[in-house]
């Protein structure tokens, strides 16, 4: 998978989140989840278990706190599809 | 519908009266000035009404469970929330059917007070509601998940869509509800519970206004389960016919989902902004009958409906209508009925007594609310809802029943029972406001 697959993909799960009407091709590399998209703690909880159940990698090294960013996320789940797979 | 802009004064800014210094000085009379349901008839109030007075039964076979393993097959199913301007997709997404509808019923509930569903900032207002359930899908959902497929795929939100208080948290969040919040845990009599705290809440002036009411959605497979395992429910395959409250062939009831939500407010602050006065709530009683988990006692049920007429200042002979329990089952019939003539004496001869349960099912927790509005309606229009399916009297039920068909009558106090497994009793008074009597 591309990068660039990787943050389509993302992109549409994280605007599938967001209250107001908003694309995915409106979400840029720099929008930050919280302060730009609104997704909240709980907005972010779901999306860790979407990203589990669409890439097959959990986060769970990765802190919450630390996806500020659409970049982050995707960078996130680049490193973690290099690691064995959950069960 | 769109931002409140209506200023409410909560009890203790009104007057100038210091608040360290201050004590009740007075019981204040409560209004009902906002209702809004959600039922598998729909969520309009004259269908709802209309439906209720044409005697027309809501209950259906259930179509969201696979019932081919079970000896039970009916139910009433509210249709799946849709979003409104005052409630977002995105949140009824998040959140259990019970939930969602809990929040449906309490929006239309603000916006038909007056006050408004969405606010720019936190008002006054405080949430009591009620729910014998809460997320009983959710939590099926949660658990089979876990069961079946381990932790991992458990849903994201479990304790957040599932906790108990989940209904009044998004209330309150939602729609700006800063007073208080909490939630009842009362079995089938949650609802009424609610109403009858939220009632004490204004009536000893800790509120103005309360938002309050109840939900359940117990449709789903372990619920389902659980109710058929203790025997209590119809087998009757008839759907509309199953609920027969008081009847002689009654078997059991009929699980059904709703939420009914009420606007409670002191009665002088809703005439000093003019608010619409459905009813006013009189008096509210309650009683644990100290005996059984499931058997009903005559005596707590009756006693209940006293202390419910003592805080009303009523004597029995007042009271025009009741609103009946009348789930359908043997045992809560004639129980009731027993409870009715120990409460009102000679008087019960006299008065009508109506079950909505043969049109609605039993709504859980939502009931005692859902049905305190039929109650509503009929103190506006004079026409009590009729008892349907009631073909044969039950010589333990030896009660005027309404049935069959609507009655017309002028019905200015009338009483709503509420009773619970647990042995919970509560009963609500209500009476026509004083601009109706005169």
């Amino acid at each position: 998978m591309t990068t660039e697959e990787i943050r389509t993909k993302l992109a549409t799960l994280i605007a599938k989140k967001v209250d107001r009407r908003i694309t995915s091709e409106q979400i840029e590399w720099d929008s930050r989840l919280r302060d730009d998209l609104g997704i909240d703690s709980l907005a972010v909880a779901e999306l860790l278990y979407e990203i589990e159940e669409t890439f097959g990698t959990p986060l769970e090294e990765t802190e919450p706190g630390k996806l500020v960013t659409l970049r982050d996320a995707v960078d996130a789940i680049e490193r973690g599809l290099q690691l064995p797979p959950a069960n | 519908m769109g931002s409140s802009t209506l200023k409410i004064v909560p009890p203790w800014k009104r007057g100038g009266i210091v608040p360290s210094l201050r004590r009740p000085q007075r019981e204040h009379r409560v209004a009902v000035t906002g209702i809004g349901i959600v039922t598998p008839f729909g969520s309009d109030l004259d269908v709802f009404w209309n439906a209720m007075l044409a005697g027309r039964s809501c209950i259906s076979n259930i179509s969201r469970v696979d019932t081919s393993g079970f000896p039970v097959h009916i139910g009433g199913q509210v249709a799946d929330v849709e979003p409104t301007p005052f409630l977002p997709e995105l949140l009824i997404r998040r959140n259990d059917q019970c939930t969602g509808i809990g929040l449906l019923a309490g929006g239309l509930a603000l916006e038909s007070s007056g006050l408004g569903a969405l606010a720019d900032e936190r008002r006054p207002i405080s949430v009591v509601v009620g729910s014998a359930f809460g997320a009983s899908q959710g939590l099926q959902e949660v658990y089979d998940s876990y069961f079946l497929r381990g932790w991992r795929k458990m849903h994201p939100l479990a304790v957040t869509r599932n906790m108990f208080n989940s209904l009044s948290s998004n209330l309150s969040i939602q729609y700006k509800l800063g007073g208080s919040h909490f939630t009842v845990a009362a079995a089938c009599a949650s609802g009424a519970v609610a109403i009858g705290e939220a009632f004490r809440r204004i009536r000893h002036g800790e509120d103005t206004v309360v938002l309050t009411g109840g939900a359940d959605a117990p449709i789903c497979g372990s619920v389902l389960g659980g109710w058929t395992h203790l025997r209590v429910l119809s087998r009757n395959p008839e759907p509309q016919r199953a609920s027969r409250p008081f009847d002689s062939a009654r078997d059991g009831l009929v699980l059904s989902e709703a939420a009914a939500m009420l606007v409670l407010e002191d009665y002088e602050h809703a005439r000093e902004r003019g608010a619409h006065c459905y009813g006013e709530i009189a008096g509210y009683g309650t009683t644990s009958d100290a005996s059984h988990l499931t058997a009903p006692d005559s005596v707590g049920q009756s006693q209940a409906i006293a202390r419910a007429l003592h805080s009303a200042g009523l004597v029995p002979e007042d009271v025009d209508l009741v609103n009946a329990h009348g789930t359908s089952t043997k045992l809560n019939d004639e129980a009731e009925s027993r409870a009715l003539r120990l409460a009102l004496g000679t008087h019960a001869d006299r008065v009508a007594v109506t079950a909505n349960k043969s049109m609605l099912g039993h709504t859980m927790g939502a009931s005692g609310a859902l049905e305190l509005v039929s109650t509503l309606f009929t103190l506006r229009d004079s026409v009590i809802p009729p008892t349907i399916n009631y073909d044969t009297p039950d010589p333990l039920c030896d009660l005027d029943y309404v049935p069959n068909h609507a009655r017309r009558s002028n019905v200015r106090v009338a009483i709503k029972n509420s009773f619970a497994f647990g042995g919970e009793n509560a009963v609500l008074v209500v009476r026509q406001p004083e601009e109706m009597l005169q």
